[in-house]
């Protein structure tokens, strides 16, 4: 059982691969939209960031990140301004870039959901494979099923006699967490049509906006406020379209999906760890759960028979990782009154006084 | 935003849209914001450990059992109020947001209006501790917490207050152990979890509405397959609540700041915090979204907890409801109005202006909290 100290570190690890990962986010997203552009991506922190108290690195490398994303996005707004010398023609040469840009994504995606929508369960097409980056483990799992299927008929029954139905059940279980991996894509292309189209909307939203600014006598002066103000109206049409019923169970089909895959993936582990007389993870939290279950009957008599709250236990305090209730620890032990409370109920009196609202 | 300007008609760009961003203009704001940026990573590279170190206030560790901490904050005052207050924080993140900066810090200001304040850490939970039930956190590690602080001050019956799913812990114990309470105080805490139904708002409730989408079934998966979910994935669910601004927040937000010690330094202690996500126990995610998000138990009173049903016309102590007006974490409409749930007379709301974590640091929440709180309190401890 890790130290609270070791899971402290890991949920700090965690978190910082998601740093990584949302970071990485921006140039994904915005590489997709910019005409030309050549996307950076984050990189690994370096020794400066790795010495450097969190999260002063990962600060570090978001603000090389945002310069960096910035730069093709001048370029490119200073080449539509050379194209277009009036800036709100500039601006409207770039934003009708990016919703072609938009659209392409979001017929890419049906197009792709679709084909993998085919695909499943008997067929693939190479396209989408290579599109959606599905692993090669899935094409494998799909080829092999005819194949398996002939020989589970003919030769099933012998190669049990011989003691290989793990191997057959470990290949079945390739071919279920293949279809999962593909229903998966198909579940995470059809979520992310709705991103895209949302992202599209956000754009007209953008115009729509300016045009209520301009009305109103307002401009917008720089670059940078104009991505401010991209990312506003992006936002109200991503709550907007991600919370619709369509959407909603869009999620929850790739939520599904998703466990699904990785159900299957922890079946393959289960059957390799069996056939290797390994702890598998069923058994592994079948004996967390008794534990727990002790401690709770422990709690429980602890508090029947009127046990003093806690008692000392220096090695469940060493390591901070005790296993039972019984293993509480008072850590000081100084009272700041002396008196002990009784153990009896005292119900809380009735107060006359009403509800109120405090002016806040 | 700061970079649009009220102009005169007549100072209007000529043709349809209000872009004003000339080849000149453009090129002095990528220089500047070249400068910037070297400003700001410089300023970056010179803080120390010490600067970023959040939750500083004194504190001692009193108890603990498990990966649970039991802790006192130093009084500041000599002689501090005579019933303790204990504070309940989520488990979805750390206590550590009561106490994030000494100027944004919740716990210095009840400390400072003389209470006694302790606060019990959940810690990070593992694998191990995927069956952990909230019955567990409540008749367990906090009714042992509450006994503990009882007994120490040898006083029937302490305050208890409980942040968002802290809130709800306390509620349950609340209604489980009232004899043991001299108040209830709950903050920005979910109670009618289908409270946001017919008031639905774009960008607020999407946990509550992604939690309806899925059926029980599939929330059984979902724990089943996973275990305690890692609080990476609890920090992604919070991201993707709003998504663009968080990705903006590392970019455009981001440069903002870089020239205000104050703002630079506030930001860098919240991400403190926010990476610090504990792993969250499957079994009280079960519930959460079984019985709560999906079959809104608690304020029907039907919620059962280790076989005994969570009554909330057994809260009879005072309570304090106190709900942001920005939140969208908990929309408003899931945690106020909650008059008569109760079986008190004495209930009382509070409304503070900000989001969900606005409520503990925002610059103008903080000047209503803790006072009105403290208030609120000495007037029912006497």
């Amino acid at each position: 059982m890790p130290s609270d100290k070791d899971g402290d570190q890991d949920a700090t690890q965690a978190s910082e691969a998601l740093y990584v990962w949302w970071l990485n986010l921006l140039p994904n997203l915005l590489g997709g939209l910019l005409p030309k552009a050549t996307m950076p991506s984050v990189a690994p922190a370096g020794e400066a960031s790795a010495t450097a108290p969190f999260p002063v690195g990962q600060a570090s490398q978001a603000l090389a990140l945002t310069q960096q994303l910035l730069e093709p996005l001048f370029q490119s707004y200073m080449k539509a301004l050379t194209l277009n010398p009036e800036p709100d023609q500039a601006f409207g040469a770039l934003q009708s870039s990016v919703q072609d840009q938009l659209q392409k994504l979001s017929h890419g995606l049906a197009g792709i959901g679709k084909t993998l929508a085919l695909a499943m369960p008997d067929g693939a097409s190479a396209g989408a494979w290579n599109l959606m980056g599905v692993q090669p483990m899935a094409m494998f799992g799909q080829a092999l099923k005819p194949l398996s299927t002939n020989l589970e008929r003919a030769y099933g029954g012998l190669a049990d006699a011989f003691g290989l139905a793990p191997s057959r059940d470990l290949l079945g279980a390739a071919r279920d967490a293949a279809n999962a991996a593909m229903a998966k894509q198909q579940a995470q292309a059809e979520y992310l049509g709705y991103v895209v189209n949302a992202l599209a909307k956000g754009s007209e939203g953008l115009m729509s906006r300016l045009k209520t600014m301009g009305d109103n006598g307002e401009s917008v002066d720089s670059l940078l406020g104009l991505v401010r103000l991209w990312a506003r109206t992006s936002e109200e049409a991503l709550h907007a379209a991600l919370q619709s019923p369509p959407a909603l169970q869009a999620s929850a089909r790739l939520v599904r999906a998703g466990t699904q895959s990785r159900r299957q993936q922890q079946r393959i582990v289960a059957l390799a760890s069996e056939a290797l007389n390994v702890p598998t993870r069923a058994e592994v939290d079948d004996a967390y759960r008794e534990i727990q279950e002790l401690k709770r009957e422990v709690r429980r008599l602890r508090k029947a028979i009127g046990a003093p709250l806690a008692s000392t236990s220096p090695a469940a305090a060493s390591n901070g990782a005790s296993a039972s209730p019984a293993a509480a620890e008072v850590i000081d032990r100084t009272p700041p009154t002396a008196a002990k409370p009784s153990r009896q109920r005292t119900p809380a009196a009735k107060r006359k006084t009403t509800s109120k609202a405090i002016a806040s | 935003m700061s970079e649009t300007n009220t102009q005169a008609a007549a100072d209007k760009p000529v043709a349809g849209l209000p872009i004003r961003i000339t080849a000149e203009s453009l090129m002095r704001e990528m220089t500047q914001l070249g400068e910037k940026i070297a400003r700001g990573s410089q300023r970056l590279a010179n803080y120390s450990e010490e600067q970023l170190a959040i939750a500083t206030t004194p504190k001692d560790e009193v108890w603990r059992q498990d990966m649970v901490r039991l802790y006192r904050y130093r009084p500041t005052v000599d002689e501090p109020a005579r019933v303790p207050v204990l504070l309940a924080y989520a488990l979805v993140g750390r206590y550590q947001m009561i106490d994030l900066e000494p100027e944004r810090s919740f716990v210095r200001k009840l400390l400072a209006e003389g209470f006694d304040v302790y606060v019990v850490d959940w810690g990070v939970p593992a694998r191990a501790q995927r069956w952990l039930t909230i019955d567990d956190y409540v008749s367990g590690y906090l009714d042992d917490c509450v006994d503990f602080i009882r007994e120490r001050h040898g006083v029937e019956q302490i305050n208890l207050l409980g942040v968002c799913q802290g809130g709800v812990f306390a509620t349950c114990y609340a209604a489980l152990f009232p004899e043991k309470l001299k108040s209830l105080v709950l903050t920005v805490t979910p109670i009618d979890f289908h409270g946001d139904q017919g008031h639905e708002e774009a960008g607020a409730g999407y946990m509550n509405l992604w939690a309806r989408s899925m059926t029980p079934e599939d929330i059984d998966l979902m724990v089943d397959t996973m275990g305690t979910a890692s609080g990476a994935l609890v920090g992604f669910s919070f991201l993707m609540m709003a998504p663009m601004s968080n990705l903006t927040k590392y970019t455009a937000e981001l440069v903002d700041i870089l020239d205000d010690e104050a703002k630079m330094l506030g930001f860098l202690h919240m991400e403190r915090w926010i990476a610090d996500r504990p792993g969250h126990p499957g079994e009280v995610m079960r519930q959460w979204f079984k019985d709560l998000y999906q079959a809104n138990k608690l304020v029907r009173s039907e919620l059962v907890l280790g076989g005994r049903k969570v009554r909330l016309d057994r809260i009879r102590m005072p309570v304090l409801n106190v709900y942001a007006t920005g939140d969208v974490i908990v929309p408003t409409s899931c945690s106020r109005g909650m008059e008569g749930k109760f079986g008190t007379d004495d209930y009382s709301e509070l409304s503070v202006p900000g989001g969900h974590i606005g409520t503990f640091v925002g610059g103008k929440a903080q000047k209503i909290l803790a006072p009105s709180i403290a208030k609120w309190l000495r007037e029912r401890n006497q």
